[in-house]
């Protein structure tokens, strides 16, 4: 079974595959120093997709790094989110993570603009 | 036609039983990113990934108030969903010809009920209808 990466982002947790992860950093940017604990790089695809994208990594903000865990459970999303930027929950005991789906992730940021955080 | 009837922020709601799943208590749910607010988030119930959704949300009322002790799931198409309620009420076995047509889209309609006042009959295919399109209308 795959070992996820889980963080907290906006009081909940999430978690991403440890495959999909480039590094964890510390504080990114001063404004946001106040907020963000630590910062979860992520392969991206294309160096010249700036703003998100730079040298092939997306840096996702998150509030604090957790573990590396392996899910109980693993369920696929329900079909409303057919389009939502997610592949679906892990249950560890009693705790549920949403699962993310990196690279529609930075394709949606992008598509929102620069100034967009999720 | 059997109707659930339940209460929420002090309105009384009715739901075709047939279309109701259970109802719940301490529902632990995570937040879903991306998603219109309307969406409070993800549970894992009786082996089945449930949406919990705010219902005064869809049907443009004030928010949720009270504790969210108790929810009603709901019998969706492809899978579950619920939204937190403040108590049980009844379940009662209405006539059609008792329900009045209402404009609003969420509603099959509205009956009286006793003394006690007057049930929104919820339409919950048109409510699943509308989540469906929420999701990808905030998409675009």
């Amino acid at each position: 079974m795959n070992q996820y990466l889980l963080f907290k982002s906006r009081g909940a947790l999430h978690a991403v595959n440890i495959e999909d992860v480039a590094g964890i950093g510390g504080d990114i940017g001063d404004e946001a120093q106040e907020v963000i604990s630590a910062a979860v790089c992520f392969y991206g695809d294309k160096e010249e997709e700036k703003h998100s994208i730079k040298f092939g990594t997306t840096i996702l903000k998150v509030a604090e790094v957790l573990d590396l865990v392996k899910f109980d459970e693993i369920y696929d999303k329900p079909a409303f989110f057919k389009n939502v930027p997610i592949n679906g929950v892990g249950v560890l005991e009693d705790e549920i993570a949403i699962l993310l789906k990196l690279k529609d992730i930075v394709n949606h940021c992008l598509k929102k603009g620069e100034n967009y955080e999720w | 036609m059997k109707v659930l009837i339940v209460e929420v922020n002090g309105q009384l709601y009715g739901f075709e039983l047939k279309k109701t799943r259970r109802i719940v208590s301490n529902v632990k749910y995570t937040p879903i990113p991306f998603v219109p607010k309307i969406f409070k988030g993800l549970s894992v119930l009786m082996g089945e990934v449930v949406t919990i959704v705010c219902l005064n949300g869809i049907l443009g009322l004030e928010e949720f108030k009270g504790e969210e002790d108790l929810f009603l799931l709901i019998k969706g198409k492809e899978s579950s969903w619920g939204f937190p309620i403040n108590n049980i009420f009844d379940i009662v076995d209405i006539e059609e010809e008792k329900i009045e047509k209402l404009e609003d889209p969420f509603t099959i309609g509205d009956f009286k009920i006793g003394e006690e006042g007057v049930v929104l009959l919820i339409d919950t295919d048109r409510v699943e209808d509308y989540l469906y399109e929420s999701v990808s209308s905030f998409q675009k």
